[in-house]
């Protein structure tokens, strides 16, 4: 469980009843009952129990059972004895290829081009048909999606007379510059936006890099190109600019020092004494969801988000000016997905199920409305009946709807080790660590060849 | 309260090692007896120990996630450990180095701070008190507590330091140069057990030695060397043994304070981490299997080593069970 | 012993001299003494200063936790009262005394016996199987870990309490070796004299043995309950999937993240966590020294 969605967290807190687990039997095809396993609970799980219910009302003689609270470690390792259920569920973005890869999940060509099939094309987005494949398997559908963009305080962009968002990184390094404050000591009292791995209790800092300069992840053979793409390392290079400047006085070391002291010192990322939220911080990046805690830390709330805790602004990531024309205005997307146990003995009516809940608009807007995270089904977006957003969400909506957003390409790497070792790399090179990074890369890059082999 | 060792330990001395029995009337051996009573040890020796290490070491030789059945691999996981693992060397390195720093460290602050204590007339179970309560808070409680202590933004240490004039003080868990130091003070400062330990050898010295010694003309540093150092050298050889066994276990600090922090850097990633990561992060058992069995290895190396010196200079009064 | 023959004959001259050496030597002593305590005091504050700032933190405002003082301004007492609504706490608590509980009864119970035949009775190849037992200890878990995972995985029983409390019902190596220890102090005409009298070895463990090593059982059984309240892999391998079985080290150390906790709570949960240890610990300081002496001095 490599991203911390609002949901994963649900489910990591989630108590599980652990007398839950085995509690599915593979269905005969006699009872036609289709067990679901998902993460969920409460609301969340009121909301698919519904949708289950309208999916036995339009097929007689379905029975659909729910189980929720069961995260996605129990799920895999069910279906790997044999005891898991029909469908289950893919929580927290970028996992579908651990599902994929180990064979827990069947491949739907068959179904999704058979009579009963879908128009993928036509019924999701683009990054939520490219989110569930892993190498060239088509083994999930989606649902929901989890989309990053730009944060920024807007009280505190008008005080620096910071006029319009900064689109590119290069104006970002410059509305950092305004931003930023120390105090007598020399310490950094405020920041503008910190592009340091760790911070913010999330581990996406080298993804959002990446992101930035449009660097590439995998080459068309799903080899790793960390070594090969050159633009790894221009991003490598502005984030040590970046720091230099910003916070060094434009030595390096310095910066580094500067901002681990800076982040050793943040206020619990989870409550009102987020960094953020006190404007300790004035521009981040993260996900769609956290707007919600924006609106309202202590219910996670959207709608309506008429008080919000701070003055905050959405807009997508700066990327760099070379790529800004092609890429500004797209963003990381990552999809949530479901897909079909191997050991399941009910597949036609699983499929049934799985399609139906996949393109239930109902629980598509009901989710958005509760969750946040625009959905991956087309005709539940911007426009649908029922749903509502306040009007800064739309930028979410508009960067998933961006031709260049997306995911990187999902390989079957275990624990996410493109992620995780990118990130680490990312860590050490802040902390200036690292003498030579382009070796770093090539040698991170061979390891996750590795494991890619290893793991087929 | 002065220390009983001698009252409680001295009949084991008295009679040896394999003494003869000294029972007037020879009794028939009670065997069912014996047994039943050494069962519950038996049992647990078979089922927890004897068993897993033939599985592990042949699960050592295999690809298994926990789920599917073991595969046989042959000296792949071996192999991979030693070629395609980065994080090993990392994990091993890291212990290496904590070992060769904090062993001699916690050795010599333990003597430190038990001679220290065998010096005052009045208040010595006071301070031993004081010295010993840290080594008995959990270690995940003490992690805590010195991650908070150690937050170069609100922790003391660097306060007390700043205010000592020192310029750039450390980020100690957060900087992957000092993190380990961190840790090994972290260490230093539940001493207190390994402390008790000398501070009943260094008690143990007859005074009549150092009174010898003092009336040859002795100075300080000539007793040290010649009596008390000879005289503690079976304590420090323990503190040896089992502090290469247990740095190479050494878990729960590393694992608490890396996550606190965000250790992204694997500067406090051990070896026991590595293992656990494999097992129990990645589902990867076999390949787990195979590290822990190099564990093994290595600490038996280490021990062994420790033992076939010991006999250059660990100098004992009398028998032993590992002499 | 010369120099008592030497002293005997003196002059009044050395005899002056003498009082002289005695002088200095009471200063040098005196002097000796106040470097000793002062550095002993010294050392004593540096042991005690984090768990001065955990008690004095655990009472602060969260603001106040994060400005480096060292004294709270207002005292927050309520802190405790929160830390019970803010997380399970007391559930943590139950479970995790439960757990050291039993595990305290099962190292007993299952350790003695061995103890008592590898002590007070003559068998072959008992020096042997009580020095095999010792080398027991020094094989890391590690590498047993695995295999008694996946038994227990196998057995349904993680999540559990089982696999923490169950093995300890099968004794282990350190307990047998401190018990032993303690059980060779007692002096075999005891248990011989019993033997003549006709005393069954059932009744001679039970009637003489355990009343006169109580002091040494419940060494054994405070190191196990100690031990199992301190641990933190255990349950991190065999309760983390279930809020409902953490214990306080799994509790703690989830706090950060999860739950709206900041740093002043952390120190009100740890300053709890800690509490039972260093009371017990005042309570049975001599059982307890006594016993860590006795583990490293033989070795």
């Amino acid at each position: 469980m490599k991203k911390k969605s609002f949901v994963a967290s649900l489910a990591a807190t989630a108590l599980l009843a652990s007398g839950l687990i085995g509690a599915s039997t593979a269905a005969s095809a006699a009872n036609r009952e289709v067990t679901v396993w998902v993460p969920f609970r409460g609301g969340n799980l009121e909301m698919w129990e519904a949708s289950a219910n309208r999916i036995e009302a339009k097929n007689p003689g379905l029975t659909i059972t729910i189980t929720g609270n069961i995260d996605m470690a129990k799920s895999l390792a069910a279906i790997n004895a044999g005891n898991g259920p029909d469908i289950s569920i893919a929580n927290g973005v970028g996992n579908v290829g651990w599902f994929c890869g180990t064979g827990a999940w069947k491949n739907l060509n068959v179904l999704i081009q058979g009579p009963k099939g879908i128009d993928l094309a036509k019924t999701f987005t683009p990054p939520a048909i490219k989110g569930t494949v892993s190498g060239n398997n088509r083994c999930a559908l989606p649902f929901s999606s989890e989309v990053f963009g730009f944060y920024y305080n807007k009280t505190l962009l008008a005080k620096a007379n910071i006029k319009s968002v900064p689109k590119t990184t290069d104006e970002l390094l410059v509305a950092s510059k305004k931003l930023t404050k120390f105090d007598s000591n020399g310490d950094i009292v405020s920041a503008g936006y910190v592009p340091w791995a760790g911070y913010g209790d999330n581990d996406m800092g080298a993804m959002f890099l990446g992101h930035m300069f449009g660097a590439k992840w995998f080459d068309g053979a799903g080899k790793s190109t960390f070594g090969s793409d050159p633009k790894w390392k221009k991003a490598f290079a502005w984030q040590k600019k970046l720091i230099a400047q910003v916070y060094g006085g434009g030595d390096f070391a310095t910066g580094s020092r500067k901002l681990t002291k800076f982040v050793a010192g943040a206020g619990g990322f989870w409550y009102t004494g987020n960094d953020f939220i006190t404007g300790r911080v004035a521009m981040m990046a993260h996900a769609d969801w956290m707007s919600m805690m924006w609106c309202d830390p202590d219910g996670w709330n959207l709608n309506p988000c008429k008080k919000p805790a701070v003055n905050f602004g959405t807009a997508a990531l700066p990327v760099d000016p070379a790529i800004s024309k092609t890429h500004y205005g797209s963003g990381i997307v990552g999809s949530n997905t479901m897909g079909i146990s191997k050991g399941s003995t009910n597949v036609a009516d699983a499929w049934v199920v799985m399609r139906g809940i996949a393109t239930d608009k109902t629980l598509a807007v009901a989710w958005a409305n509760a969750n946040g995270d625009p959905s991956s089904l087309k005709a539940a977006r911007v426009g649908a009946a029922g749903l509502k957003y306040p009007p800064f969400y739309k930028t979410f909506y508009d960067i998933s709807n961006h031709k260049m957003s997306g995911y990187h390409p999902l390989m079957n790497t275990s624990e996410h080790l493109e992620e995780s070792g990118l990130q680490d790399l990312m860590a050490a090179y802040q902390a200036n660590t690292v003498s030579n990074l382009s070796t770093r890369l090539t040698a991170l890059a061979k390891q996750v060849n590795q494991i890619i082999a290893r793991n087929k | 309260m002065p220390l009983s060792v001698a009252k409680v330990i001295g009949p084991s001395r008295k009679r040896g090692a394999d003494a003869p029995a000294l029972t007037p009337t020879k009794l028939k051996t009670p065997w069912v007896f014996i047994l039943l009573c050494m069962s519950p040890w038996i049992l647990g020796f078979l089922l927890f120990t004897l068993y897993p290490m033939i599985t592990s070491f042949y699960q050592s030789f295999t690809s298994f996630n926990l789920i599917e059945a073991p595969e046989f691999i042959g000296l792949d996981n071996y192999r991979r450990m030693f070629t395609e693992d980065p994080d090993f060397w990392v994990s091993l390195n890291n212990t290496v180095w904590i070992s060769v720093i904090s062993i001699p460290l916690r050795i010599s602050f333990a003597m430190f701070t038990a001679w220290l204590l065998t010096k005052p007339k009045h208040g010595r179970s006071f301070y031993r008190t004081l010295f010993f309560v840290p080594s008995m808070v959990p270690a995940v409680a003490g992690t805590i507590v010195f991650t908070y202590i150690f937050n170069p933004s609100y922790g003391s240490i660097n306060l007390v330091l700043e205010k000592l004039g020192v310029e750039n003080p450390p980020y100690w868990f957060m900087d992957p140069a000092w993190s380990k130091w961190g840790l090994i003070i972290l260490g230093l400062w539940g001493i207190g057990d390994t402390m008790i330990i000398f501070l009943a050898g260094l008690l143990d010295i007859p005074r009549s030695l150092y009174e010898a010694a003092s009336l040859e003309g002795a100075n300080a540093f000539q007793t040290f060397r010649h009596i008390t150092l000879p005289l503690m050298t079976p304590v420090i050889f323990f503190s040896g043994v089992t502090g290469v066994i247990g740095s190479f276990q050494y878990f729960t600090q590393a694992y608490v304070a890396s996550g606190q922090v965000n250790d992204f850097s694997h500067s406090m990633y051990f070896y026991a981490s590595h293992i656990y990561y494999a097992a129990f992060q990645a589902y990867e058992m076999g390949y787990a299997s195979a590290l822990a069995w190099v564990l093994l290895v290595i600490t038996l190396v280490c021990t062994l080593i420790i033992l076939r010196t010991q006999k250059r200079w660990v100098h004992y009064p009398n028998g032993s069970l590992f002499k | 012993m010369t120099t008592d023959l030497i002293e005997l004959g003196i002059s009044p001259e050395s005899r002056r001299q003498s009082r002289r050496a005695k002088q200095t030597r009471i200063i040098k002593e005196m002097l000796q003494s106040v470097a000793s305590h002062s550095t002993l005091i010294l050392l004593s504050i540096i042991f005690i200063f984090p768990l001065y700032l955990v008690i004095v933190i655990s009472v602060m405002s969260m603001e106040q936790a994060g400005n480096r003082d060292l004294w709270p301004n207002p005292f927050l007492w309520g802190n405790y009262q929160e830390i019970f609504t803010a997380v399970p706490f007391l559930k943590w608590t139950m479970n995790t005394f439960f757990i050291s509980f039993m595990t305290m009864l099962g190292t007993v119970l299952s350790s003695v016996p061995p103890a008592y035949v590898l002590s007070h009775l003559q068998w072959k190849g008992r020096q042997t199987t009580f020095v095999f037992i010792l080398s027991t200890m020094m094989l890391p878990g590690q590498v047993t870990m695995i295999p008694v995972y996946v038994t227990f995985a196998n057995l349904g029983w993680i999540p559990s309490f089982l696999p923490l409390i169950v093995p300890s019902f099968f004794a282990n190596a350190f307990s047998i070796f401190l018990l032993r220890q303690f059980f060779v102090s007692i002096p075999e005409e005891i248990t011989d004299a019993a033997r003549i009298d006709g005393c069954s070895e059932f009744q001679l463990m039970l009637r003489i043995i355990i009343p006169l090593a109580k002091p040494a059982i419940s060494a054994v059984g405070l190191f196990a309950f100690l031990g199992s309240w301190n641990d933190f892999f255990g349950p991190l391998l065999y309760l983390v999937e279930n809020q409902d079985l953490w214990t306080l080290g799994i509790g703690l150390n989830s706090f950060r993240g999860e739950h709206n906790v900041d740093a002043a709570m952390m120190m009100t949960a740890s300053s709890l966590f800690m509490a039972p240890v260093i009371i017990i610990f005042f309570f049975a300081q001599r059982v307890f020294i006594e016993g860590v002496t006795l583990t490293g001095v033989k070795g």
